[in-house]
């Protein structure tokens, strides 16, 4: 084990000082031109959350501040996974930037990931919703204790969601329902995608408690259509004035979720100065966009914020990371997640539907009923070969485009196709010249589609 | 309240609010006709604009980049089959059959005006019955979805060419390629093999462009003769020495108002199928495109053509999937709730102007100029898309003169970035591939593609509501203890049973007689 380690550490080092040789013709000017192309911020989750709203609105900031186009991805699904591995995992070059979430804490204690916060270099925290509980206008519970009494007495009653299971939301319902002395599972939790879809199950009566922030419930908050019987943060939110906290009644618990931005580890200390620099600058209010600062937005956005630098970061990030892996494996917890319908009921269930089908086709004998169009009489040997062609082109671009750039590969594959089907060489050549540079222009100037750009930068 | 509209009507009729809404009508023309651009994505990146606009022109713009880039989305599924948006699927077949017939001027003409009819019954349902109807959304529990679902999948299934099995297995499919990924309920890893990219799933959009575009650029390859290569598609209802002024109107909307006439209860139908549909969050454009393309069909005197080139069919389920539109915004400024990925957005938006949209909105004078602004927009970019989409059509036109030899490796070109820029991701690019391939097989064996991508789509959805409501209640008999979830779930349940158990039952009269 300690062998294996050292021997990580070597390769790491080694690759650390052949990257360091490789890049030092160049690498100083580098940092010192950073940046000198569009930057990316990859975005974890998807369009019209807070936490892209967040990265929209940073993107705009940097733009100002960097004086660069900022690019917001989003690499959704996976329950952050995805996402996070995508940002994490980047180049180190400063031009991919990463947005984490609290599930970064969370999702490697569930065995769903390797990446852990001890792989970021933190930069600044923005974001920090706590956790609220919220209930029907209809309902008959009140406050906290009234909830805590009835489940006491009905446990198993009751259901709740917010998010899917074994996210922060039912991570918080759980962690406080055991301590206040309760099994995790007095609550059923529903598993959904997201505190939108949740929120309107509440609506329409089809569970009883929802957990999640309170800006992910503003519209229905506000409207009066649900009601928030406490929230886990510390102190009152200074948005939500009139929620009470959950230690206001007798209850010490507190729990929220967070964004924040961070680097892909290995980034040169230049570029992350000066990417640091730039937030912070942002965050204290100093760079203007349209007459309002970053905060003031973020205010008007209704997020509740909480902004942490660097090391604070990265201390915040540690006990964080300590405090939700004491909650994950915790045994309340561990059992509950394994209960309910198995994740291979509905693949089983669709695979047996698909037997029966394909019983049905052979006896009607209709499986061989082939399209007219494709048969032994329309296809040539040279339209093989074209088709194999055009699916190796396919993966040529997969396996290239990274290393030489969209313009050489994209051209050189469109010139290949052309030619080959039957276009004039000289043709074929001005088809390309006309439209990779055309293609290149639309997606990477106008729609902001990064395109692989390469080791030439183009 | 007549004052309130009559400020909004001042307030849209500054230059500065025709201008974003003109400006952004282009962009949405142009992003939606490419494929893998969405709607959404287009939204998306116009947020960081939103903050220099005024709130007006800002919601403004968001509505008429939708309105025009749904509409958009028909002509590359016209023209080279690559469905620009999802709710493109569900007519594919028929789009681009007649395109084969030299009359994809007329399916997109036809396409263009049901798509504004579709989008201004919309538009009203949105202004006379928005405060009355939102109430739907709260109709809706994880039962009432589930059986919404099963009814849009049947839907594709049982209205698809050829033989409903083959439909059913393509169905099959595509709900199989769903569960492929991070089980959002369980958040268990399934068939991901060890790739990290896969926890995401197959994402619908690089697989549509797969299964429909590289498959008909494989076709086109595989059983092109040299000859026949050079050949091109000419407009079938133009003569090439026709001078006249309207030479240019006629092959788009020549025949299309007596057809919008003779239609009308077709476009009414489907219109209404649509505004609820996309009332209900998160159900949306999609769904309703196809239940309507199968409620088309079922009352349809031609049943026969449909998925063969059927221009009810497109006219039909393209007014549908417009005025759908509209019905996500009922939910989203009534009640707050966000009827599909775009009114998440504007929601996202509005509350950054410092305006939260519920029943308050209809409260604040203030705020209510805006909403009848927003309106209005619905109205004028419907409108605006006639000669916008028009010149759209009449310059996409040109791509079916391109000889195949050169048009197949731009085709390939273009589903190679569309499938990558959705994400920014080279696997999708893979799965664009693997569809591709997939999509070649399954049309071989003559199985439909449109369920496999609706399987795609909401297999998801299905599976996760599906479970909930057996984590709620383990019995499968609680499916129907709501009047709204007993009623669809009996519906569908006779959609599949009906067509099976008649034939016996008519044997048994004649047998009697």
């Amino acid at each position: 084990m300690n062998q294996c380690a050292l021997a990580n550490t070597t390769v790491r080092l080694m690759l650390l000082q052949l990257s360091l040789i490789l890049a030092a013709g160049c690498s100083s000017d580098l940092a010192e031109n950073y940046p000198d192309r569009p930057i990316s911020i990859i975005c974890p989750w998807s369009v019209g959350g807070a936490t892209d709203r967040t990265s929209r609105q940073l993107a705009v900031f940097l733009e100002q501040e960097l004086g660069v186009p900022v690019n917001v991805i989003n690499a959704t699904g996976g329950r952050g996974v995805t996402g996070h591995s995508r940002g994490l995992k980047a180049r180190p070059d400063g031009y991919t930037l990463a947005i984490i979430t609290v599930e970064l804490n969370m999702l490697h204690w569930q065995d769903l990931t390797s990446i852990s916060s001890q792989d970021t270099i933190p930069v600044m925290s923005f974001v920090d919703g706590a956790a609220a509980i919220f209930v029907k206008n209809d309902s008959p519970f009140h406050n906290m204790q009234e909830l805590q009494a009835y489940v006491k007495q009905n446990p198993g009653k009751l259901t709740a969601t917010g998010t899917a299971s074994g996210g922060i939301w039912h991570l918080s319902l759980a962690g406080w329902l055991d301590f206040s002395g309760l099994k995790a599972d007095d609550i059923k939790w529903i598993p959904m995608n997201g505190a939108g879809p949740s929120l309107q199950e509440l609506a329409s009566g089809g569970v009883d408690l929802v957990c999640c922030s309170l800006p992910e419930a503003k519209t229905l908050y506000d409207s009066g259509q649900v009601r928030c019987l406490g929230v886990m943060a510390e102190k009152p939110l200074p948005e939500f004035k009139k929620v009470p906290t959950f230690i206001s009644q007798g209850m010490n618990w507190n729990i929220s979720g967070w964004n924040g931005l961070a680097l892909p580890p290995e980034t040169p200390q230049p570029i992350v100065d000066k990417v640091s620099n730039a937030v912070k600058k942002i965050t204290s209010g100093k760079t203007i966009v349209q007459g309002k600062t970053f905060p003031e937005f973020m205010r008007a956005a209704g997020l509740s914020t909480r902004y942490r630098a660097d090391d604070q970061f990265a201390l915040f990030l540690k006990t964080n990371d300590e405090t939700l892996g004491k909650l994950l494996t915790s045994d309340a917890f561990r059992k509950m997640s394994s209960r309910g319908t198995g994740p291979l009921v509905f693949p089983g269930l669709l695979a047996a539907a698909m037997c029966v089908i394909f019983v049905c086709l052979a006896v009607q004998k209709k499986v061989p009923a082939l399209a007219p169009d494709v048969s032994s009489d329309t296809v040539t040997s040279r339209g093989v070969v074209n088709t194999v062609l055009v699916l190796s082109c396919v993966v040529a671009y997969l396996l290239l485009a990274e290393k030489l750039g969209f313009l050489l590969t994209a051209g050189s594959i469109l010139f290949l196709l052309l030619w080959k089907l039957g276009t004039r060489w000289w043709m074929s050549i001005l088809i390309t010249l006309l439209f990779i540079p055309g293609i290149y222009t639309l997606f990477a100037q106008l729609l902001r589609v990064p395109l692989p750009r390469g080791m030439f930068g183009w | 309240m007549e004052s309130t509209f009559f400020t909004a009507l001042q307030n849209i009729a500054s230059p500065e609010v025709m201008l974003v809404i003109f400006l952004s009508a282009v962009y949405g023309l142009f992003v939606g006709s490419i494929p893998g651009l969405t709607a959404t994505m287009a939204v998306a990146l116009l947020i960081p604009l939103t903050f220099y606009l005024d709130n007006l022109s800002a919601i403004a713009a968001i509505v008429t980049l939708e309105a025009c880039s749904i509409f958009a989305g028909d002509i590359p599924t016209t023209l080279v089959r690559i469905p620009g948006t999802p709710s493109s699927a569900a007519y594919t077949d028929d789009a681009y059959s007649l395109t084969r017939q030299g009359l994809h001027e007329t399916s997109l003409g036809v396409s263009l005006v049901f798509s504004v009819a579709g989008g201004l019954f919309g538009a009203l349902v949105l202004i006379f019955a928005a405060p009355q109807l939102a109430k739907i959304a709260f109709q809706f529990t994880t039962y009432e979805y589930f059986w919404l679902y099963v009814l849009g999948l049947s839907c594709a299934a049982i209205v698809s060419t050829g033989s409903r099995l083959k439909g059913a297995l393509a169905l099959m499919i595509g709900l199989m390629f769903s569960t492929v990924g991070l089980s959002e309920v369980h958040s268990v890893p399934r068939f991901t093999f060890g790739f990290d990219e896969l926890f995401t799933g197959i994402n619908f959009i690089p697989a549509m462009i797969g299964l429909f575009g590289l498959s008909e650029v494989f076709r086109n390859c595989l059983t092109s003769k040299t000859e026949e290569g050079t050949g091109k598609l000419v407009s079938a209802v133009v003569a090439e020495d026709d001078h006249s002024l309207f030479k240019h109107l006629k092959p788009v909307f020549g025949g299309v108002l007596p057809r919008l006439w003779k239609q009308k209860m077709g476009w009414f139908r489907s219109s209404c199928i649509g505004a609820t549909i996309g009332m209900i969050p998160g159900a949306g454009a999609d769904i309703a495109a196809w239940i309507s393309y199968a409620v088309s069909k079922k009352c349809s005197k031609t049943p026969e053509e449909y998925g063969k080139g059927s221009l009810d069919a497109v006219g039909d389920a393209t007014s549908a999937n417009n005025s759908a539109l509209a019905g996500a915004w009922i939910p989203a400024l009534v009640l707050g709730i966000p009827g599909d990925s775009v009114t998440a957005i504007v929601i996202g938006v509005l509350l950054m102007k410092n305006i939260t949209p519920g029943p308050a909105i209809f409260e604040n004078p203030d705020q209510l100029v805006l909403v009848h602004g927003i309106y209005l927009t619905f109205i004028v970019a419907n409108l605006l898309l006639i000669p916008l989409g028009f010149l759209a059509i009449r310059s996409g036109a040109q791509l079916v003169r391109v000889p195949r030899r050169i048009l197949m490796p731009l085709i390939l070109m273009f589903c190679v970035v569309g499938s990558y820029s959705i994400n920014g991701s080279y696997f999708d690019v893979w799965v664009m591939l693997g569809m591709g391939i997939i999509g070649f097989v399954l049309e071989v064996f003559a199985i439909p593609l449109g369920p496999v991508v609706l399987g795609i789509i909401l297999g998801g959805q299905l599976e996760q509501t599906f479970v909930q409501n057996l984590t709620k209640d383990d019995s499968f008999l609680s499916f129907f203890n709501r009047p709204i979830s007993a009623g669809l779930g009996i519906f569908c349940i006779a959609l599949w049973l009906v067509p099976m158990i008649m034939p016996l039952l008519r044997k048994k009269i004649q047998s009697t007689t």
